[in-house]
């Protein structure tokens, strides 16, 4: 909560990236805040916090070095790419480093309990410490072999420390995750989904289905009781009072099933497009990762 | 229809169904056995694979090394014997070890090849002509990386075996695991001193020098 005020204040900190804005009404700024909500972050600062609730943006930026606009273009620019290829980038920033954490340790871990990538393992992390000004490109097994361990550090010496160095974060992010994006593209064919957007739609169809076969269900139990009791009544011989009351239950019951079916199926159109047609929050696809990936020192 | 005949024909449909569930009971808990023993396999074969990338990796390292001048020759000699005496040393890298000395062995060759190749890479760090050498940058990168794998595989090998020891020595599998071949399985212990997480204690990796 302490972050999240900081955010709202005015402060020469939090408008680093733009030094022209002067005085604006607090209100504003947290309403702005809010409106692109998705990159602030939300409870996890520390790595430690970060495992137990892994991140929900591609690129999360927990030291605040860039801005909100840049922090918000370079999360979409990746969940751009998760949809065209399928490959999983997050990247992690934290202002320092624990004593007590190992950082490649700490990087198998979080791959892991993010589960980044899908079936093919095809994910990378990228986490970085500014205060020690450490990093580490972090690869899934499916893509070992487009980014093995001696392109790692070379990514790391030529896409990320030049602007590293002269503190110019944004520049040397984009650098370092173009040059990812462009070892990785060729890998693997993407399905215009971000794994986030294809879990919203497919359980929107999930509900639908359940609702359609929820009302199957009892169609049937109405229409088997129907039989019994027309069966019942031949072998009881009350006829003529129970051939009224056999009539409209089918017609009800078809009734009954036109009608929530239809609402079913809108259901699932609705909560498919998520936050306003650009879902770019970052949900695992289940990859897995061998260890692999090279750390580097940027100072 | 008679009485004896009835209780008996009750007492028959009763042992059949109890021997039903106890046969159904038998059958998934040795399925799950099969299941633990293949799985406990299949992290041996991704441990010996990531060994084996270590051991091919060297030569090449040794190589690059020599090159350098004056580079001290006891701690070339120390690797180079290491990695002979650890790759002397064959386990079937299908089937997970089964006897506790054998793995014991193996882990105690393979950490010594790791802490000598800790100290040449620590050394060389003394020779500027290497560290700006980018064939050596990277052969150190992909070894770093190749320790980090092992790490990996080391804990995944560990937690199968142990999952699959917990369900041979839990009582209704425990009964039938030694009539059909299903023992516990050895895994790789903690050296003595260790902190719980096995981290790669190789010097950290600084491009202060200018790269090529």
């Amino acid at each position: 909560m302490r972050h999240f005020l900081t955010r709202c204040e005015p402060s020469e900190e939090s408008l680093r990236g733009s030094g022209r804005k002067t005085k604006i009404a607090p209100t504003f700024v947290l309403w702005l805040t809010l409106a692109v909500a998705p990159v602030a972050p939300a409870f996890a600062v520390t790595p430690q916090e970060l495992l137990a609730h892994p991140p929900t943006n591609y690129f999360n930026d927990y030291a605040q070095v860039v801005t909100t606009a840049a922090a918000v273009a370079l999360n979409h620019t990746l969940a751009d790419f998760d949809r065209q290829t399928s490959n999983q980038i997050v990247m992690v920033i934290f202002p320092e480093w624990p004593a007590d954490l190992v950082f490649d340790d700490y990087a198998q871990d979080l791959y892991r309990a993010a589960k980044i990538g899908r079936a093919q393992d095809n994910g990378v992390l990228v986490v970085l410490s500014i205060k020690e000004s450490r990093i580490r490109i972090h690869t899934g097994r499916g893509l070992e072999g487009a980014l093995p361990d001696a392109l790692c550090i070379r990514i790391i010496y030529d896409n990320f420390t030049p602007e590293f160095r002269k503190k110019n974060y944004e520049e040397s992010f984009k650098q370092g995750l173009a040059a990812i994006m462009a070892a990785s593209k060729g890998e693997y064919k993407g399905n215009g989904l971000t794994v986030h957007q294809q879990k919203a739609q497919s359980s929107g169809a999930g509900t639908a289905t359940l609702i359609v076969l929820f009302f199957l269900i009892i169609f049937i139990c109405v229409v088997l009781f129907a039989i019994s009791t027309i069966f019942y009544a031949r072998r009881g011989g009350i006829r003529s009072y129970n051939r009224g009351s056999t009539g409209p239950e089918p017609g009800g019951g078809g009734f009954f099933f036109g009608g929530p079916g239809g609402g079913g199926f809108s259901d699932s159109g609705g909560s498919s497009s998520g936050g306003g047609g650009s879902d770019d929050s970052f949900s695992g696809g289940g990859g897995d990762s061998g260890g692999g990936g090279a750390s580097g020192d940027m100072s | 229809m008679n009485k004896t005949v009835a209780i008996g024909c009750g007492c028959l449909a009763a042992l059949a169904v109890v021997g039903g569930v106890i046969a159904f009971f038998l059958a998934t808990g040795y399925n799950s056995l099969v299941r633990g023993s293949a799985s406990v396999d299949t992290a041996w074969a991704q441990v010996q694979t990531q060994y084996q990338r270590r051991a091919d990796l060297i030569p090449n390292l040794v190589h690059t090394v020599e090159g350098a001048a004056n580079f001290e020759k006891s701690t070339l000699t120390d690797v180079v014997n290491a990695r002979a005496n650890a790759t002397k040393i064959t386990i079937d890298p299908s089937k997970a070890p089964s006897d506790p000395q054998q793995l014991a062995q193996f882990q105690k060759l393979q950490d010594s090849l790791s802490s000598s190749l800790g100290r040449l890479l620590a050394v060389s760090e003394r020779y500027p002509e290497l560290k700006a050498n980018s064939n050596f940058r990277d052969l150190q990168v992909q070894i770093e990386g190749t320790e980090n794998r092992i790490a990996v595989a080391r804990q995944d090998f560990n937690k199968a075996a142990q999952t699959y020891n917990v369900q041979v020595r839990s009582l209704p599998t425990a009964l039938y695991a030694g009539l059909f071949g299903f023992q516990a399985k050895p895994f790789f212990q903690a050296a003595a001193g260790a902190e719980a997480a096995p981290s790669v204690s190789f010097p950290s990796f600084s491009p202060s020098a200018t790269p090529k």
